[in-house]
């Protein structure tokens, strides 16, 4: 299984190849696994093997270039990687990049903490200037001391012990008599010192050992978190592998059936049972062919290896051909067909579109009790084509209309539907392939109803 | 089929494919009273098997291992006008043109049944022994007096622009093999318009509308998507 990594706007995910960022969002649990801070002209590659972010070196590719979001451009710093695909829909690593760039982060997040202590230590001392005309100065160590712990529990044990310092010095500089020097008139005030700071260590240290346990506690429950994830991911694979391989399966299990009771006792059957036999292996072989031309077009359109060849065409024609390709599987259902009579020729691939045609005709057949009928629809509205197929089946839940072009998503069907999951999908594939839009809806009375939409006028890339 | 039945007896299948399943499936399936089976693993064995045995129609597989198998299609028109016709997997829909272009009359996608490939090999050797100077043409309902220029659908005589009526001819000389855009651009509109496929999807579009019962669903003038056309004819 090949395993990819990919940056979006809120961090970086793995996934295995057959995953989009869209399917990876349907994953619950799959959201950011930080990189850790690196500088420029590193890129951080998540190494599964070992669990951990690894920092590989990359040439330095020019200014704001999202070098990460090309894959032509991977082989600049595919050099000495293990990484075999990254995500068409990767961030720029040049806008994460600016997030840290220059920036000495340890120092200025250490350096930060002391600042803070000593602003903590000013703020104690400006309410103790308040107080002063109420309170003897022994009571102000209890303000000292209050920020002492505001510092153990925020910023850690250094710079707790480094308020306490500061804390006695403020004290003693500020509020013990004679004020606005270091000199202490009374001795008992170095007990007082003393004792402050002891507790001010003891407190800061406590707090600190607290606040790592849980640091600790948050480190492990990330750490649990990464697993599972890892764990969502595998059953996800074991998931399109079990779907893979039971839709290989059942077909083949049916021709071999046929086909051994007709090697081994043929001559004793009678010559229905043989006919139905026959019949049977014939049907289950072409479904195979239909699901192996699926996987090809499903790994092809994730490949980006599918090329389209746009030319005008006759949306009449693409019909016809959709419904000659669908002839035997649509046996006797009534079809109709309803196309302006004025309709320009539209750019389009014909062959793809005509697998969209024959994918969204065989699922509303599928679905659809028999005898009910199939409508095929074309419209022109503004800059768009509309190519609808609304079938009279049961349509689909309404919280399941927005994935059911996704991979291998399946709502509750009957038996016989048996679809691979992946008509749908291949369907979505093609169509935004043609810079088009595809989407489902359910119609008053029952029944689904697909809406491709086309642009009229072919992006200048494709022509 | 017995009006292309030749002298001899039987006429001689050579398959030309690397795929001895499929060459094994291929004997039993035609192997039969009408055809007599021959086999070739390689292109360079099927060319000399070719010449050899001068064969009635020849079934090409396209991936070969030693020549490529549009190569073969090219060195055997260098000398014989022998029907070809190419077994070819899947969505090579490039691979079936440039094949018809350099001169092979038909394509099959495999995986296929036995009786689309015996029509496929029978409507090839009624193209090969009939002449095409019939002066009429019939399928169900259309029928096209060459002569006359007269085509009537239902009995019904219906007018075609010259252009539309060229086209049809066109399709009707080479009924039930498949027509690629290129040949048609080049044979009907010159040259020229060969970088013009517009024309010919009107033109077609507006043909079927004449001569079919359904446009929308075609059963005189098909599509092979991304190839070409197919005129049909019903036995």
């Amino acid at each position: 299984m090949r395993i990819y990594y990919f940056c979006s706007e809120t961090g970086y995910y793995q996934g295995e190849s057959f995953l989009s960022e869209r399917d990876l969002e349907k994953v619950e649990g799959v959201t950011t696994v930080a990189p850790p801070h690196y500088a420029k002209g590193e890129v951080p590659i998540f190494d599964v093997s070992t669990q951990s972010w690894t920092l590989h070196k990359v040439q330095q590719t020019d200014g704001a270039r999202s070098w990460l979001s090309e894959e032509s451009e991977l082989s600049d710093m595919k050099d000495g990687m293990s990484l075999e695909k990254l995500s068409a829909s990767c961030y720029p690593v040049e806008n994460l990049h600016r997030k840290t760039q220059g920036v000495p982060v340890k120092f200025l997040a250490a350096a930060s903490g002391y600042i803070f202590s000593l602003l903590l230590v000013a703020g104690a001392t400006l309410v103790c200037e308040f107080i002063r005309p109420h309170l003897v100065p022994t009571n102000m160590v209890m303000v000292y001391q209050l920020v002492v712990v505001i510092a153990a529990v925020k910023l850690g044990r250094r710079p707790a012990i480094a308020t306490a310092f500061l804390s006695v010095l403020a004290f003693d500089f500020f509020f013990v008599p004679p004020r606005l020097t270091f000199s202490v008139a009374e001795k008992e005030y170095l007990v007082t010192f003393l004792g402050f700071f002891i507790v001010g260590v003891i407190i800061s240290s406590l707090v600190a050992k607290v606040r790592e346990q849980s640091l600790e506690r948050e480190r492990l429950s990330k750490q649990a978190e990464k697993a599972r994830i890892l764990q969502v991911q595998e059953n996800l694979e074991r998931a399109l592998l079990n779907s893979i391989s039971h839709d290989f399966r059942t077909p083949l299990v049916s021709i071999k059936g046929a086909l051994s009771a007709l090697k081994d006792k043929g001559d004793r059957l009678s010559s229905e049972a043989r006919q139905e036999l026959l019949e049977t292996a014939s049907d289950e072989a072409e479904r195979l062919n239909r699901f192996v031309g699926n996987l090809l077009d499903m790994t092809r359109l994730e490949a980006g290896a599918m090329r389209l060849k746009i030319e005008p065409s006759d949306v009449q024609e693409l019909v016809g051909c959709g419904l000659s390709a669908m002839e035997t599987r649509l046996g006797d259902r009534n079809v109709s067909v309803t196309l302006p009579p004025d309709l320009t020729l539209v750019p389009l691939d014909m062959v793809l579109m005509t697998q969209v045609l024959v994918n969204l005709l065989d699922n509303a057949n599928k679905y659809a009790p028999a005898g009910s009928g199939i409508e095929v629809e074309a419209a022109v509205s503004g800059d768009w084509l509309t190519l609808t197929v609304a079938d009279h089946g049961p349509g689909a839940p309404e919280s399941d209309l927005p994935h059911i072009f996704e991979k291998f998503y399946h709502i509750q069907v009957p038996e016989k539907a048996g679809g691979t999951g992946l008509g749908l999908s291949i369907c979505r594939g093609i169509v935004e392939a043609h810079g088009g839009k595809i989407m489902a809806r359910n119609r008053a009375g029952g029944g689904l109803v697909v809406e491709v939409l086309l642009p009229l006028v072919a992006r200048s890339e494709d022509v | 089929m017995k009006d292309t039945q030749d002298a001899t007896g039987q006429h001689r299948i050579l398959v030309i494919d690397d795929e001895s399943a499929i060459r094994r499936f291929l004997h039993s399936a035609l192997s039969s009273e009408e055809f007599s089976l021959h086999e070739a693993a390689s292109g360079h064995n099927g060319l000399s098997a070719a010449a050899a045995l001068r064969p009635d129609v020849i079934l090409l597989d396209l991936g070969l291992p030693d020549i490529d198998g549009i190569e073969v299609i090219r060195r055997i028109r260098e000398w014989s006008q022998v029907p070809i016709i190419v077994l070819s997997v899947r969505e090579r829909e490039d691979d079936k043109v440039a094949a018809l272009d350099a001169g092979a009359d038909d394509y099959l996608t495999k995986p296929f049944g036995v009786g689309e490939l015996l029509a496929r090999i029978r409507a090839s050797l009624r193209r090969s022994i009939i002449q095409t100077s019939e002066p009429v043409f019939t399928s169900g309902d259309l029928r096209v007096d060459l002569n006359l220029r007269r085509v009537t659908v239902g009995g019904n005589e219906i007018q075609l622009t010259p252009m539309e009526y060229d086209l049809l001819r066109l399709l009707i000389i080479h009924a039930d093999k498949v027509v690629t855009h290129g040949q048609i651009l080049k044979q009907i509109w010159g040259v020229a318009h060969q970088e013009q496929p517009q024309v010919l999807r009107v033109t077609i579009s507006n043909l079927r509308k004449k001569v079919e019962r359904d446009p929308s669903r075609p059963r005189h003038i098909t599509t092979e998507p991304g190839v070409g056309y197919r005129l049909r004819q019903a036995e």
